[in-house]
């Protein structure tokens, strides 16, 4: 038997003691991944070390933000009342996120966590750079439909599934660490995420004897103009083709920010600096959204089944634009 | 003797339902088996090749592991021969060292647990040597050929009526297009399961997840060498099968070598993941389809030619042309059907075979053709529809396809839609409305059945039928309710075990028809075995059988409630005892007409002009099915399959790696079927249908009718809509793109 160790903490500190102590343990939230990738032996960690007992599940102020604790599930997050009303993009990202069964689980540190659904990650028949560093990517001449258009590297063509990250990127907020019992130290969301490049078994810059305390959002800017678009393959319950994040800050019929990020096309939560900078002072028309859409897939790259996800990113950058600025439906 | 006395039976609830919802419902998996093993398979990760040697030193040192079966030590199968034995040395598992594809089981672990047994299957390695196999489908399209199949050996698979270039010449309008099915799977939600115990040296007990307990009886005893009565064969609940369940695959074979290699009972629940290559799966289908007609819309000419992915050992190719010479008439007409031989995993059966994928290339076609002779849909069918049956010139049994499509069109406002293509937008969406028609032959086969009465007016009904949930139990208890004259809950159904009165399984749409005429035989003969005990002292006496009538429990001369007498009376008058029983059989009679079930679907989508999202936004569906037993079971198979259908038209699709023939998406993460969602509310209705033709009970059958046409009409919908005809299944948004 593949046997494991348990271990709920019952503090921060000893959560942190623990995971050094222990090689290749994991920290363990609601297992909605984690636990499934144990049983498909994709991971194999030594110890789990629970931390969903910690005392880090609070929604408050924080300056002029909100801090939003690490193990708290993505319903109560997704429908607390400061999050609903300063941070509705988030909201709705969160629910179109997963089942209610899945939210109810998941921890908000564990849907940063999560890894990716590429198909060949989790067969360990195949090769994988992110399963196995240096045994090659399978996917990058497999089948690939679901696979990244934006930052991908000829070692890994892996998107990340999350939704919410991709409001939390858009949103700008950022990654409490703590990396010693009494040492915190933040990143923005966008640093804390990786692009493969030639490590793609590393999808972020969490290190081993770090854990994830909380996300804390900026001030709210984008309650009014927002829109969290997800394009799937069924109504419910499927990771997204693409999705798109967009807040927007205005001035009459003129952008003076817009903040935008897109799902399942990288590696990371993609954040649209291209698109944001030209649509800076820019007037909300169709055309503006249009090139703006154009502008930020430039860089995009097909492979031979994802050709669609440039168009339809584009599409869909456009159409969430028009919902948030209130044009159109 | 009682006359089953509705057209459209009460819609009585499963009379299982209790059992289902609280738990106590003992699937196969359920059933406590003391001492019993665990075990897990191990498939071969390559396509094609040999296994050079598998290295199971590891996995034997697993604490609980008791054994590794592998082909150098499984115990040998025999050859099933014989007539109506399928040769299912085809399906023989862990008897040599070659491998034909991705995903075949090589090997078996064996231990005290799961958890022990999995993990010591992981550790298992094994050298290849690699051969060279045949993967894409499109790659070797052209090497299609129509040499036999093994599951379709009664398929013709050249039809040819008329002349195809002189029903072409007579048309001045044609249409000639391919419409494609991907790899689709079933993935029925109860796992597929096996729990075998030896009971002796020559024989064994399993409880399998399985449709046919008869078949899988004989084909066990086949295989393991022992008499057919030393094998039992035990399923009592289903959770789904769609034809997945109808062979015995190689994990029955696996669990039942397990438990005679270790002396010991061996459960084998199939992991969701290996059911991508190891149970069967909808092969991937171009259909080429070819309608002339002329300017008034007369078919000329109908062209089916369906190219069929298979395995190299040619087990199964899709019939999918097999209904359309009878859908519509056309005095010339070829049907041929070829396969492709592929190194993939066998396919099988899948959810209304054949008439599925045919019927939405077909009924696609004929969307086309209505467009381009500026034809209403409704009205180009009736202009095609054929006195009789035009494949064979028999009578049709009953057929009211007009029917369903004159009910349908007008509880849809099917005529005074805005005709125009690509002309409902609203907001960000563009609406459209499409039809398609569905039929599906209406078979029966031989059965027997068993009818007990017993103290206190309790009846036994006994057959080895089986319940996949679709609603066996409760329409056979209304059925004997009523030809006996006793309330149902004093009616017990026995199903689902080889001990019992041969019958057939669950699939072909056969069951609901066969069942119940054996029923109705065992009933008459359990009436005639009550009367042969009377005497001129009994008020019965003398009385033709088909002057009396069961009813509470008595037996009355029809006209004249005072001549009446009691089961239990007779019995205890005439025959000092408290149960007297009776069987039937029923065989169908060789064809005198053309046996069809009908029905005709209109459906609303809406296409996202941004996103190419599809939602079904409306559904009216009408059916003509001969007898309904049971409306709300009867309902309850429609909406099941008309939501498979919208699955299949939207969603369904199993992605290969064409470089190993590998399933990629071989989850419900990344297979998708429908959620709530995805499906509207549905108007669904059935046409009262008298057919005296069929059989007695005049039963058709309707288990999958419902599900041809269904992709169909969504594509037909989504053209009018969009103005896009998409021909290639699944229509995902990457598809509607730009519309």
């Amino acid at each position: 038997m593949n046997s494991f160790k348990y271990i709920s903490a019952s503090s921060i500190e000893e959560a942190l003691v623990k995971k050094v102590a222990s090689r290749d343990s994991d920290f363990l939230g609601g297992g909605s991944n984690l636990v499934d990738l144990m049983k498909s032996h994709v991971t194999n960690p030594s110890a789990l070390i629970d931390v969903t007992q910690l005392p880090l599940n609070e929604i408050k102020p924080h300056h002029n933000g909100v801090i939003i604790g690490a193990t708290e599930n993505n319903t109560n997050t997704a429908n607390h009342q400061l999050i609903r009303h300063d941070y509705p993009l988030l909201t709705k990202a969160i629910l179109s996120g997963a089942t209610m069964q899945i939210r109810n689980m998941a921890t908000n540190a564990g849907n940063l966590m999560q890894r990716t659904r590429c198909g060949y990650f989790y067969d360990t028949s195949m090769p994988c750079n992110k399963r196995v560093p240096g045994s090659g990517c399978s996917a990058i001449h497999g089948h690939n439909r679901d696979h990244a258009i934006l930052g991908a590297s000829q070692h890994c063509v892996a998107t990340h599934p999350s939704d919410m990250c991709v409001a939390l990127t858009a949103l700008e907020a950022r990654v409490r660490i703590r990396y010693a019992p009494r040492l915190t130290r933040e990143m923005p969301i966008n640093d804390f995420f990786r692009l493969p490049g030639n490590t793609p078994h590393l999808d972020n810059h969490l290190k081993n004897n770090e854990l994830i305390e909380a996300i804390i959002l900026p001030k709210p800017e984008y309650a009014k103009n927002y829109y969290y678009l997800k394009v799937r393959d069924r109504a419910s319950y499927a990771f997204a083709l693409v999705s798109v994040a967009v807040g927007l800050k205005l001035k009459g019929k003129y952008i003076e920010k817009a903040r935008i990020a897109l799902g399942g096309v990288s590696h990371k939560p993609w954040r649209a600096f291209a698109a944001e900078s030209w649509l800076t002072g820019k007037r909300l028309s169709d055309s503006n959204f249009s090139q703006a859409a154009q502008i930020e897939m430039r860089s995009a790259m097909a492979l031979e089944h994802n050709a669609f996800k440039i168009e339809l990113a584009k599409q869909s950058i456009v159409r969430a634009l028009q919902q948030a600025s209130g044009e159109s439906v | 003797m009682n006359n089953l006395s509705k057209l459209i039976g009460d819609p009585v609830s499963r009379v299982e339902a209790r059992l289902k919802v609280t738990g106590a419902a003992r699937f196969s998996a359920d059933i406590p088996m003391e001492n019993a093993l665990v075990a897990y398979p191990v498939l071969s990760t390559i396509g094609s090749g040999t296994i050079r040697f598998i290295d199971v030193e590891t996995a034997l040192k697993v604490k609980g592991v008791v054994t590794v079966l592998t082909y150098t030590n499984a115990p040998r199968l025999s050859a099933p021969t014989g007539p109506g034995v399928l040769p299912y040395n085809l399906l023989f598992t862990l008897q040599d060292n070659v491998v034909n594809n991705f995903g075949q089981y090589i090997a078996l672990v064996i231990a005290e647990t799961f958890e022990q047994a999995r993990y010591a299957a992981s550790l298992i390695t094994v050298h290849y040597n690699q051969g060279q196999g045949v993967y894409s489908f499109h790659d070797n399209v052209d090497n299609a050929t129509s040499d036999p199949h093994v599951l379709t050996r009664d398929l013709r698979t050249h039809i040819l009526r008329g002349s195809p270039d002189e029903g072409r010449g007579l048309g001045s309008v044609h249409v000639q297009e391919s419409y494609t099915i991907p790899y689709e799977h079933h993935y029925a939600m109860e796992p597929h399961v096996a729990m075998a115990n030896w009971t002796a040296s020559d024989s064994f007990v399993v409880y399998s997840s399985t449709q046919q307990v008869i078949t899988e009886q004989q084909t066990l005893a086949a295989l393991f060498n022992v008499p057919a009565a030393n094998v039992q064969v035990i399923a009592k609940f289903i959770g789904g099968g769609f034809g997945a369940k109808t062979y015995t695959w190689g994990h029955i074979l696996l669990a039942v070598m397990a438990a005679r290699y270790t002396a010991r009972p061996v459960k084998l629940v199939v992991p969701r993941k290996h059911l991508a290559s190891t149970v069967g799966y909808r092969p991937y289908i171009d259909n080429r389809i070819e309608l002339s007609a002329t300017p008034q819309g007369t078919l000329t000419f109908i062209g089916h030619h369906v190219i069929s992915a298979t395995d190299v050992r040619r087990l199964y190719i899709e019939r999918a042309g097999e209904v359309t010479p009878h859908l519509y008439t056309s005095p010339h007409l070829e049907v041929l059907h070829t396969g492709v031989n592929l190194n993939m995993p066998y396919a099988t059966i899948m959810r209304a075979p054949g008439a599925t994928p045919g019927l939405f290339a077909l009924e696609s076609a004929m969307d086309e053709l209505a467009n381009k002779l500026q034809l209403d849909a409704v009205q180009l069918r009736e202009i095609n529809e054929p006195a009789n049956d035009p494949s064979t010139g028999l009578p049709w049994s009953s057929r009211n396809l007009v029917a369903c499509m004159h009910d349908g069109a007008s509880a849809f406002n099917w005529f005074s839609r805005n005709k125009n293509i690509r002309d409902q937008k609203r907001g960000k969406k563009l609406y459209g409305q499409g039809m398609a028609n569905a039929t599906y032959p209406a078979g029966r086969q031989p059965s027997r059945a068993q009818v007990i009465f017993g103290f206190n007016n309790q009846v036994t009904v006994r057959l080895a039928a089986t319940d996949l949930g679709t609603g066996t139990y409760t329409i056979l208890t209304q059925v004997a309710s009523e030809l006996l004259g006793i309330p149902m809950n004093q009616i017990t159904v026995e199903i689902g075990d080889s001990a019992l009165p041969m019958a057939p399984g669950s699939g072909s749409s056969i069951g609901a028809s066969s069942w119940s005429n054996a029923v109705l035989a065992a009933c008459r003969n359990l009436l005639q075995e009550f009367i042969r005990l009377l005497d001129s002292s009994s008020p019965l006496y003398g009385i033709p059988i088909e002057d009396l009538v069961c009813r509470n429990g008595s037996i009355q001369h029809k006209d004249d409630e005072s001549r009446s007498q009691g089961f239990i009376d007779i019995l205890a008058q005439y025959n000092n005892s408290n149960n007297l029983s009776a069987m039937g059989l029923t065989t169908p009679p060789p064809a005198t007409h053309a046996y069809y079930s009908y029905g005709s679907h209109f459906a609303e989508v809406s296409v996202d002009v941004d996103t190419g999202e599809v939602r079904v936004e409306r559904w009216v569906a009408r059916f003509a099915c001969g007898r309904i037993l049971n409306l709300k079971t009867a309902r309850s198979q429609i909406e099941g399959s008309i939501i498979w259908g919208i699955g299949m038209a939207l969603m369904e699709e199993s992605f290969i790696d064409t470089r190993l023939g590998k399933f990629v998406n071989n989850d419900f993460g990344g297979y998708h079927v429908p959620v709530i969602a995805d499906i509207p509310e549905m108007d669904i209705g059935f046409i009262e249908e008298y057919d005296e033709a069929i059989n007695e009970t005049g039963v058709k059958g309707l288990g999958e009718v419902a599900l041809a046409g269904v992709a169909a009409a969504i594509a037909n919908a989504v053209y009018h809509a969009t103005g896009r005809r998409i021909r290639n299944l699944p229509i995902t948004p990457d598809k509607l793109l730009g519309v």
